[in-house]
């Protein structure tokens, strides 16, 4: 702001002046007046606006460079108390800010400067104002004392006079805040607004960056996933062994068989958008299930039980196959008299959600695996929680995602898919 | 590889294109080039379910039109202003339903279930009709 | 209204339908195409087809004449005709198609295996075809009386329609096969619905409007015609009984004066008029609009189910789905069948209440001859037929007739295939002579054909349809047709298409019950009738309430105690897949491509 007023008063500056002159408003001698001053009036802005009242020192562009550089490998793993306190360490040296909180939604992540011993990281969010600037996503800025967060009991002792609070957004949508304090005499004013700003949209854009490469990292893994148990060697050897047998005994099945594997390949390989109906995953794993049928005969049982109106409902593509072919893998393919595997898709008329479910009478899951299953641990990523993952993402929380074991008699695993996925 | 002009009724590699007439079997079918018989069949389990989703339908719908049907008499027996009270000229509701608009209705229902026991056996059965080359066959 | 034109138009409509068979009957003649015209028929030709053969005699005369007779209660065999094709569409039509047998007996025999089954069905085949035949007949017979009004040599005009329309049909069944009654009968179908139009229009251009005609035909008490003994009407002293004022209070005074006189002149029996009881309210007056001129709550019930599931077990609808090209296109014709079917049931009951409210106009105050009684016909069927000669003279009534015997001729051929195809395939292939060349089958059904219709014309002849209230009438007869095939077949065949372990002895089972149930309550609803027992058992005329379920229940209970057959997996494949008709679109698609290649 101080920069467009700066700019336009040299202008105006500069008109008069020549005008003064005796110069005609169009003459190119007023241009170049005009542009002189203009340019004479940014540099004097700029100057203004690196030379902070606060420190009384310049902060040299390399400052701010080193720290966007410092803080992105912490907020690229995403906002937790850890790489919160990280930043707030690195903003309350570099920026020698007074006092720092980054918070999440619910509660304070992180907090350092005077007034740490009543501010402590996993206190929920007392101050009115980090509320209200999350909620309606603004910049705001309060010089009173009680409304900074303090718990009841302090009674004004804490140090801290004021503040101003940045919500940190991602897609839009407030995930958390930085807070920057004011204590003891210092003011707080436009260039600490503009500072804290500033600060907050680099950390909700290095949020942001850190969201779309995790996405990605997923897609990837996903269509790597796939691929890699589509065209697992494992599954396609598997099964060209079953048709190569097949054909001797029995040649028009084994070139049945060819078909399906070929309608399997090639849905594989298909991959337009993130959604499909849900008929065309049904087709999917019932090819597969053709195919898997003929490998293990009457061991394994298929049972299919879809309701009309599930048919062209969107769901993400292929995450209901894995689930079947886990249900086999391991669920039947353990047990030697086999079992059934069944996929149930209902439509339930409240809410209108999509409920999937995939049931076998296999092996069952300990409960420990189970929990390991869900969960990402370091770099490996299984098929199950990789659909988790992108059912979270690709529904923001809406769908939920079931499984349910008892060792020795069966898995139950069940999705429940809302409407509208959103469009990453 | 060369092209050649093909008339109607020449064969191409193994492949007719001209009808067979049908012999007189028990179950008179359409004939079919024998390749075909690969490229489209049914699974079992695939067709069980299609009877599992349309014998569930049906049953719905049904009871659906059976409530219907049995509601007139219901409501003829209890409610005088369905079936002595004039709302058009001198025809009761009763008369309205009875003579027009049960009729009326089973034609929607009978559009509806017809489409979506189409839409079920589209896509329960069968491949997705992307484009098939010749090949594919 | 015996006009030489008339005969003339009605012969022409004869030969138009002779000549149409054969011109379209091919030289070479398998028993395939007799039986199923090559399944060459599209869906919106199979519909109009099959409405040729269902909107029968029943529906045309009997319909408009339960309208007129009983008001709303009559409207009730309407909706029910149509709504059982609801069943069909749901759980027949397709899987009966993709069987690919010929008949009823065929396809449950090859499912089950077991020639008891298939000898059990024939029979109740035969029985259904000779209920549903018996009605026609009479119809056909009451037209004549109307529309010609003179029999042949010493023959009542009744008997003679009953013959010669008769002759008419075996010929033509036998002559054109199956598609050649396909395609009359979509002819003849079109020109009933253009009938009904044209008579609806008439009568409308005569001042009808369907809610004051109600209007009028309820102002006051519904009546019911009666023949009362003098007895009853006459007290000791000569003054007249209450029975007797009560009929003084419905009739004209003219009318009433007929009655008077026919009392004076000292007749043992008095035709007329009495205000009818209120079987569902019985504290309330009849109006024509309210319901309970015929039934009371169970009746009515009763019937609503009887009808309902009384359509998927006629043979000679069955039939029909046999010839769909594809599963679809046999669902695509039910659906077009509804639609038709509903046009022309509104239609008909239009002009149901149309003769009701505006017959009685044309006619000079309480009219009493052989036809009327104080303005109101004593044939309820023959309403139709006197609404249409009265409003629009004698080309009208013509082309009503025509329609009529259009009416009666289709569904009879249609009755008349479906039994010769049983008779054919299930009886002399099976049974008889295996080895049998075509020529010699195709006589053999023939012969069975013509047997079939004199066997039916002969009921007809005897069994007394007009005149008595009370005696059933054309609508009611053909509802115990409904009531068998009801009770006795749509259970067993949604449980064969439906469940996969339905066995033969629970068909067996399931059949006998149905039948055995159905046709003992209807003789016992008519005894009752005759000997005036006890009034709970008229709801013996509609027995499918009860018989179908017990039919179902005997077909689980003994299924159950049985194992299912091998064959049911390949059946399940067959009925329910859609395969062959994938085949033969890829089939098409890749033929089309191939033409668009090179």
């Amino acid at each position: 702001m101080m920069v467009s007023l700066i700019l336009s008063l040299a202008v105006a500056a500069s008109v008069a002046f020549a005008a003064l002159a005796g110069l005609e408003l169009t003459s190119p001698w007023t241009v170049v007046m005009v542009v002189a001053g203009s340019n004479a009036g940014l540099l004097l802005a700029l100057r203004v606006r690196a030379v902070s009242p606060r420190t009384g020192k310049a902060l040299p562009q390399r400052r701010m460079v080193s720290l966007v550089e410092q803080t992105l490998p912490h907020m690229r793993l995403g906002l937790n108390e850890d790489t919160a306190s990280r930043t707030v360490q690195l903003l309350h040296d570099v920026m020698r800010l007074e006092a720092v909180a980054i918070t999440d939604r619910e509660q304070v992540l992180a907090f350092t400067g005077p007034g740490t011993d009543h501010h402590l990281a996993g206190d929920e969010v007392r101050s009115p104002v980090v509320r209200k600037a999350m909620k309606s996503n603004q910049i705001l800025v309060t010089r009173d004392s009680r409304h900074l967060g303090c718990p009841p009991d302090m009674n004004g002792d804490c140090p801290l006079t004021g503040a101003v609070v940045a919500p940190l957004s991602c897609d839009g949508h407030p995930v958390g805040s930085l807070t920057v304090y004011e204590s003891g005499e210092g003011a707080v004013d436009d260039s600490l607004i503009e500072l804290t700003k500033g600060l907050g949209g680099m950390l909700s854009l290095q949020l942001e960056l850190a969201q779309a490469h995790r996405e990605a990292q997923i897609a990837e893994t996903a269509k790597l996933d796939a691929l890699r148990a589509q065209i697992n060697p494992h599954f396609l050897f598997n099964t060209l062994n079953t048709i190569s047998m097949r054909a001797r005994t029995d040649p028009e099945e084994a070139r049945r068989l060819l078909v399906r594997l070929s309608d399997f390949l090639r849905y594989a390989m298909k991959y337009s958008g993130h959604a499909a109906p849900f008929g065309e995953e049904y087709f999917f794993v019932r090819t597969y299930l053709f195919l898997e049928k003929a490998r293990f005969g009457d061991r394994l049982k298929v049972r299919y039980d879809v309701d009309p109106q599930c048919l062209s409902f969107p769901v993400p593509v292929l995450t209901i196959q894995p689930l079947v072919e886990n249900a086999v893998k391991h669920g039947i393919a353990q047990r030697p008299d086999g079992g059934l595997v069944e996929l149930r898709a209902r439509m339930e008329p409240i809410g209108g959600v999509l409920r999937i479910k995939v049931i076998d009478n296999g092996i069952g899951i300990e409960s420990e695996r189970l929990s390991s299953l869900m969960t990402i641990s370091g770099g490996e990523i299984s098929a199950l929680s990789n659909i988790y993952e992108r059912l979270t993402r690709l529904y923001g929380g809406r769908a939920s995602f079931d499984i349910s074991s008892v060792p020795g008699k069966g898995t139950n695993v069940s999705l429940g898919l809302p409407m509208g996925i959103k469009s990453p | 590889m060369s092209r050649r002009l093909l008339a109607p009724g020449q064969t191409i590699g193994s492949y007719s294109l001209r009808f067979e007439a049908p012999e007189e079997t028990r179950v008179p079918d359409e004939p079919v080039v024998s390749r075909l018989d690969e490229a489209e069949f049914d699974s079992l389990e695939e067709v069980d379910a299609v009877v599992r989703t349309l014998r569930r339908t049906g049953i719905q719908y049904g009871l659906m039109v059976v409530a219907m049907l049995l509601a007139v008499p219901v409501l003829a027996l209890e409610a005088p202003w369905w079936f002595a009270r004039s709302v058009w000229g001198g025809l009761t509701l009763n008369f309205i339903t009875v003579a027009a608009a049960l009729n009326v209705a089973f034609l929607v229902i009978a559009l509806v279930h017809n489409r979506v026991a189409n839409r079920s056996e589209d896509e329960m059965l069968g491949r997705l009709d992307d484009d098939l080359e010749w090949d594919d066959v | 209204m015996s006009d030489p034109s008339s005969l003339l138009a009605t012969l022409g409509l004869v030969a138009a339908m002779l000549g149409v068979s054969w011109a379209v009957r091919r030289s070479t003649f398998t028993t395939l195409d007799f039986y199923l015209a090559r399944r060459q028929v599209g869906p919106f030709l199979n519909a109009c087809a099959i409405c040729g053969d269902y909107l029968s005699a029943a529906s045309f005369l009997g319909v408009a004449g339960a309208v007129y007779a009983a008001g709303a209660d009559g409207i009730w065999f309407a909706t029910g005709f149509t709504a059982g094709f609801i069943v069909i569409l749901f759980f027949l039509a397709a899987p009966f198609r993709r069987a690919g047998q010929f008949s009823i007996p065929d396809f449950l025999a090859t499912r089950f295996d077991s020639t008891r089954v298939r000898l059990t069905a024939v029979c109740i085949v035969q029985l259904i075809v000779l209920l549903y035949l018996v009605p026609q007949l009479a119809g056909a017979g009451l037209i004549w009386e109307v529309f010609i009004g003179r029999g042949l040599g010493t023959l009542s005009p009744y008997t003679t329609g009953i013959v010669l329309s008769t002759a008419a049909i075996v010929l033509q069944a036998v002559v054109g096969g199956m598609k050649g009654t396909t395609w009359n009968q979509a002819l003849q179908f079109g020109l009933k619905l253009f009938t009904v139009i044209v008579l609806g229009l008439v009568v409308i251009a005569a001042g009808f409007s369907y809610p004051s005609a109600v209007e009028d035909a309820s102002r006051g008490p519904h009546t019911i015609s009666a023949s009362v003994a003098r007895s009853r009407l006459v007290s000791p002293d000569g003054g007249p009984t209450a029975l007797l004022e009560r009929a003084q209070s419905v009739m004209s005074p003219q009318g009433y004066d007929t009655v008077l006189g026919q009392l004076e002149s000292g007749s043992a029996r008095v035709d007329l008029l009495l205000p009818a009881s209120n079987r569902m309210h019985p504290e309330r007056e009849l109006r024509f609009v309210e319901p309970g001129f015929r039934f009371t709550f169970a009746e009515q019930i009763a019937l609503i189910i009887t009808l309902l599931l009384g359509t998927a077990g006629l043979p000679h609808i069955t039939h029909r789905y046999f010839t769909s090209s594809s599963g679809r296109a046999a669902r695509a014709s039910t659906v077009w069948v509804l639609g038709l079917a509903a046009i022309f049931y509104f239609l008909a009951v239009l002009l149901g209440v149309a003769a009701r409210s505006e017959l009685a106009g044309y006619l000079p105050a309480g009219l009493t001859n052989a036809d009327f009684i104080d303005g109101v016909v004593r044939v309820p069927e023959k309403a139709l037929l006197f609404l249409s000669v009265e409003a629009g003279g004698e080309p009208l009534l013509t082309l009503v007739s025509a329609a009529a015997f259009a009416a009666v001729f289709s569904t009879v051929a249609g009755l008349l295939i479906a039994a010769a195809t049983s008779w054919g395939r299930d009886v002399y292939e099976q049974f008889i002579n295996p080895e049998a060349s075509e020529a010699r089958r195709v006589r053999f059904a023939r012969i069975a054909v013509s047997l079939t219709a004199i066997v039916a014309a002969s009921l007809s002849i005897g069994v007394s349809v007009m005149g008595e209230a009370g005696a059933p009438g054309v609508a009611l007869m053909v509802t115990w047709a409904f009531a068998v095939a009801g009770s006795s077949f749509t259970p067993v065949f949604l449980l064969s298409v439906w469940w996969r372990r339905t066995t033969a002895a629970g068909v067996l089972a399931g059949m006998t019950i149905g039948a055995v149930l159905s046709v003992g309550a209807i003789s016992l609803a008519v005894a009752a009738q005759q000997f005036g027992w006890a009034e709970w058992m008229q709801l013996g005329h509609f027995p499918s309430l009860v018989a179908a379920p017990l039919a179902a229940a005997g077909v689980v209970v003994l299924s159950l105690r049985g194992v299912a057959p091998d064959t049911a997996p390949s059946w399940r494949l067959r009925i329910h897949g859609t395969a062959p008709e994938r085949r033969q679109a890829l089939l098409i698609r890749l033929a089309a491509r191939e033409g668009k290649i090179g």
